[in-house]
């Protein structure tokens, strides 16, 4: 039985893969373990050491801030794409998110997982004025936000988005930046779940680690 | 008063009270330097360690740093006066194509709190920008941050710009940030790695002793 | 019988040898001086003194030398321009011109400025003429050298010199030292080339055909086409090879090697088998490089260092002059003007930068050299031969503190002869080979102005030095450490330590080193010094046989060498990585990680052996696991790292195609 571990934020896209391709059990983890990266290991880790048997345990991750580096397994083969973070996963393609990158170092990426889950900006600002009232918020948005030149929505291949569209749009109005809609791919998730574990995925066999420059290679 | 009134409020994110406290003290002819040191770093170090382990998050870090330099406004005359050698000069900054700065910005103000002088360069640094700072002003150290693992490898670039011009043996290098690992460190050659904003000045006062 | 030939070209001396490599046996050995104006004399000499019927059973040649690093040291070699793109020189550099043009790259190897061809060509044009070759070094080259390359094409053309680049030499980082590295490799072109013209010459003559292989600084062998590429590998082959002779003379695998010479004491440690590299580069004749070349440590103390005896105190060394035993039994009359002075009563005199006892000879005097009116009635009083200080004093009539011999001196125009260890030597007995009664002479005159009986100023000499040199051994362990700054001599907190450690001292406490390693003595005067060295620094002493000869040994036995290290080290989230030199693997358990470490290093060291055309390796894999004490947060041992250690070690088979 082969398992796949991965993050809420991937919910939709993950799940319209694995319906292609039943006989792979799902297990989703909470939003936003990467903001505390060995939290997101050590939960990682927890499901690994549960998980019976011997089958392949894919992860659906990237290096998300160093949180997936250190994982390792005795008896499962574990599969994870060798890229960054959920973005490159969303577009389908590592190469095309470090090109975007290095033009556009300030970019804030949108996806259906991202603003479901409230890790918007605007959705943040809501939170800040609640808590810390108006001037407060805006001060606090101004350090966390001021150097981001434009909010891009990823458009992975779900259905149902035209409504994400609009306030996404509305997130970059706030942001007083500009705001781009990008076609995404569900090809990385699709080769993960289907292979070939080609150079596009870091495969560490029983006995072995996950390395962080790996990430890099 | 003790002092632990104000580590607690810088804590807490409380500019006005931290203020308040803070004047209190002085009042009370407690020494600056300690208020800075026992207080407002203290603090801080908490906050750092907080933060790393999840317990804090980004506005409750924003907040106690902005109550830390609300104190610091009042304490930072009177200690500046006094001709405190300075314990080394810093220049810190984001790598280039990486713009985060609060975690930056908080190691650079527990250094500076910390008696070091900082030069900081902002973000989006070019590892020749470090370099030629760090060359012109005499610094002992290079500090830089990262937070994505996009932008990591440019602090070992850095690394190699000092290598290339003979610098290596007279600049130290240190380097921290989300993703950045002790591993990381050694593997691209720095001198240390700090985990958080508190132990980089600890790190610092190693480094240079 | 696998005759393989060894030769040794010095400063000094030519060696050679022929060794039957089956059983390590030395057939055949010769000694003769080298000649500098022609060396294909010296080498012929030489050679001459091998012949016995086997030069068409000859397999290999192999040569040594200190011609590069002494032409180095002294400034020679051909004019070289320089060309810096994109960075200045921080320390100047022996070159004829330096012109510093826009151009080179970034960290990455992106272009940092486009190559400025309008003024290349201006300053190819004024070079014309005036080098005879070019070094070019670009700001990080080793990351893109095309800047580098374009600007070599454009010189080759234009200016008809060798051009040496600065990626071609070395694959590191640092600008100063790449730099000076492609300047000194540029300027001893013509000096290894000269070399091995004559070499090849007399081999040729002889029906030698076997192919001729040269020492690199590393004490590894690499066939002659590519020494003449890279001369500045070549460097500090001498005292490479001279470590690997010892070796293989005392059969020692981890050793300390002691070279003592006339001029200089030579240290170098040796483990498995082959000497320890310079991690960062050697520093040649001042200047750092990125030279890989064995960790020799040099000190001025040797047999023929001056005995100085000045207000009440003795000076041994750093400066060397010729043996007053062996001036007289050269010029036996001195012994006459010597006997003049000592009953004088001017042999207790103090006489500034000199003794009463030393005398001149003429040295190296270039045609065309200017000279003082001075300095040319200097040379005329020594033109018929050597004379004492008060001869030339009364001859010329002046008073001998104001003759004023120094500049002649440095500039090698005049030889002092004066006390050395070697004539305390010659009191003692032990050694005689020149003449001992100027010996008991001067020692007598030097113990009166210390107010010493003879044999106790000769003991008391003979155990400064040999304190100076276990003094050098401890100072040349200290670098190795990685304390390049540290001077024990000069750490006044070191001092009642260091007295004590070297026997000068017992009061209130004992001192004592224990070397870890044995020590292999070679050259003349180890047999008298060393036994007493040894014992100050508590290690086993090995003195081979044929050690006179002991670099065109290394030479011959001369090795390829391949090393490597793989650490296993933990990783920060758990589980340990291997850093292999090409890809880096993590693990959960140790074991696995070294025993993965292990397995592809020995697949590493057989597949690079092969490439480099070595047969009969021999293959290290050792693994060691470095702990580290820690007291905080509790007292406990910590698990650092495993090192994997590789060493390949085989006897060089040019290919076929290499074969002359």
């Amino acid at each position: 039985m082969t398992k796949l571990l991965t993050c809420m934020t991937l919910r939709e896209e993950v799940e319209q893969v694995v319906t292609k391709n039943p006989g792979i059990e799902v297990d989703y983890l909470e939003y936003a373990l990467h903001q505390v990266p060995g939290r997101l290991r050590s939960q990682l880790r927890a499901r690994i050491d549960a998980t019976p048997g011997a089958g392949d345990i894919l992860l659906g991750y990237g290096l998300c801030s160093y949180g997936t580096a250190g994982l390792g397994s005795t008896r499962h083969r574990l599969v994870i794409p060798r890229v960054h973070d959920c973005i490159s996963l969303l577009m389908g393609d590592q190469q095309r998110y470090l090109k975007e990158f290095s033009r556009y170092p300030g970019t804030f990426y949108l996806s259906k997982g991202w603003i479901d889950q409230g890790a918007d900006p605007l959705s943040t600002y809501r939170r800040y004025q609640k808590d810390y009232g108006e001037e407060t918020a805006s001060w606090l948005m101004e350090q966390q936000y001021r150097n981001y030149q434009r909010v891009v929505f990823i458009l992975s291949g779900v259905p149902g988005l035209d409504e994400y569209l609009g306030y996404a749009r509305e997130v970059a109005g706030f942001l007083k930046v500009p705001f781009l809609v990008q076609e995404g791919s569900l090809r990385l998730l699709e080769k993960l779940v289907q292979g070939p574990w080609d150079r596009e995925f870091i495969v560490t066999e029983p006995g072995e680690i996950i390395l962080q420059q790996a990430f890099f290679g | 008063m003790s002092l632990e009134e104000i580590t607690s409020a810088v804590i807490a994110g409380q500019p006005e009270k931290v203020k308040e406290l803070t004047q209190k003290a002085l009042d009370e002819k407690i020494d600056p330097d300690s208020i800075i040191n026992d207080a407002f770093i203290a603090g801080m170090n908490v906050v750092g360690k907080r933060f790393k382990e999840g317990e804090m998050y980004v506005p409750e870090v924003l907040m106690a740093a902005k109550a830390m330099s609300a104190g610091m406004e009042l304490v930072k005359p009177l200690v500046t006066g006094q001709s405190i050698p300075s314990k080394g000069t810093i220049v810190i900054g984001t790598v280039k194509g990486d713009l985060h700065d609060i975690g930056k910005n908080l190691v650079a103000m527990m250094l500076e709190g910390s008696g070091f002088e900082v030069i900081n360069l902002g973000v989006d640094v070019a590892p020749e920008r470090f370099v030629a700072v760090a060359k012109e002003k005499n610094a002992q150290i290079i500090g830089m941050s990262a937070l994505l693992t996009t932008t990591m490898l440019c602090m070992k670039d850095t690394i190699e710009v000092l290598k290339e011009e003979g610098l290596r043996d007279k600049i130290k290098v240190i380097v921290g940030g989300a993703p950045v690992s002790r591993d990381f460190a050694e593997e691209i050659g720095a001198d240390g790695f700090a985990p958080d904003a508190g132990s980089a000045a600890d790190l610092c006062e190693e480094i240079l002793s | 019988m696998e005759l393989a030939m060894g030769i040794d070209t010095g400063g000094t001396y030519t060696d050679g040898v022929i060794m039957d490599l089956s059983t390590g046996r030395v057939v055949k050995k010769s000694k003769s001086p080298t000649t500098h104006q022609d060396l294909t004399i010296g080498i012929r000499n030489c050679l001459a003194g091998l012949d016995g019927g086997f030069w068409k059973e000859i397999q290999l040649v192999c040569l040594s030398t200190t011609l590069a690093t002494n032409a180095t040291v002294e400034g020679k070699g051909s004019r070289v321009g320089l060309i810096c793109l994109g960075h200045e020189v921080s320390e100047s550099l022996p070159v004829a011109a330096t012109y510093c043009l826009p151009g080179g790259h970034d960290i990455r190897g992106n272009a940092r400025e486009p190559l400025d061809v309008e003024k290349l060509r201006d300053a190819l044009k004024r070079l014309e003429g005036k080098v005879d070759a070019l070094a070019v070094s670009g700001y990080c080259s080793v990351r893109n050298p095309e800047h580098e390359l374009a600007v070599k094409d454009e010189a080759e053309r234009m200016l008809e010199v060798p051009v040496v680049c600065g990626h071609q030499l070395t694959s590191d980082l640092g600008f100063q030292e790449r730099t000076a590295t492609a300047v000194l490799n540029a300027r001893l072109l013509p000096v290894i080339s000269q070399l091995l013209d004559s070499v090849q010459q007399v081999l040729r003559e002889l029906g030698v055909t076997a192919p001729l292989m040269v020492v690199k600084g590393d004490g590894s062998l690499v066939d002659e086409s590519r020494a003449r590429q890279r001369p500045i590998d070549t460097v500090v082959s001498g005292p490479a090879a001279s470590v690997v002779g010892a070796t293989f003379l005392s059969g020692e695998k981890d050793a300390l090697v002691v070279d003592i010479g006339g001029t200089t004491t030579d240290i170098a440690s040796l483990r498995e088998g082959v000497p320890e590299i310079h991690r960062d580069g050697a520093v040649i004749g001042g200047w750092s490089t990125k030279v890989q070349a064995a960790r020799v440590h040099t000190f001025g103390i040797g047999g023929d260092s001056l005995v100085q005896v000045k207000r009440g105190e003795v000076q041994i060394g750093p400066r060397r002059v010729l043996p007053l035993s062996r001036a007289v039994a050269d010029h036996p009359y001195l012994m006459e003007e010597l006997k003049e002075t000592w009953e004088s009563g001017e042999k207790g005199m103090d006489i500034i930068d000199a003794q009463p006892f030393d005398c001149y000879l003429l040295g190296r005097y270039t045609p065309g050299e200017r000279l003082t009116s001075w300095e040319r009635e200097v040379v005329g009083c020594l033109a018929a031969g050597p004379h004492s200080i008060l001869h030339i004093s009364r001859s010329l009539g002046r008073d001998p503190n104001l003759l004023n011999l120094k500049g002649m001196i440095n500039r090698g125009i005049l030889l002092p002869a004066s006390l050395t260890p070697t004539d305390l030597l010659h009191v003692r007995g032990t050694f005689t080979r020149w003449n001992r009664e100027v010996a008991f002479l001067v020692a007598e005159m030097a113990a009166l102005r210390l107010q010493m009986k003879r044999e106790e100023f000769v003991d008391f000499v003979l155990e400064e030095v040999h304190r100076k040199i276990a003094s050098a051994i401890l100072q040349g362990l200290v670098r190795d450490l990685g304390y390049q700054q540290v001077d024990l001599a000069g750490e006044t907190v070191l001092k009642p330590f260091l007295e004590r450690i070297l026997g000068r001292e017992e009061e209130k406490f004992l001192c004592r080193v224990y070397l870890e390693q044995p020590v292999v003595a070679i050259g003349a005067p180890a047999r008298e010094f060393m036994p007493a060295v040894t014992r100050l620094l508590n290690t086993r002493l090995c003195i081979p046989e044929h050690a006179e000869v002991a670099n065109a040994i290394g030479a011959a036995v001369g090795r390829v060498v391949i090393k490597g290290v793989i650490l296993v080290r933990p990783a920060a989230e758990g589980g340990y990585v291997a850093y292999t030199p090409w890809e880096r693997k993590g693990f959960i358990c140790l074991e696995d990680a070294a025993d993965y470490a292990q397995r592809v290093g020995r697949e590493y060291l057989v597949r690079e052996a092969a490439e480099a055309g070595a047969r009969d390796i021999s293959i290290s894999v050792q693994r060691k696991d470095v702990y580290s004490h820690i007291s905080y947060p509790i007292e406990e041992e910590i698990f650092v790292e495993s090192r994997i250690s590789l060493l390949a070690v085989g006897r060089p088979w040019p290919r076929q195609g290499e074969m002359r």
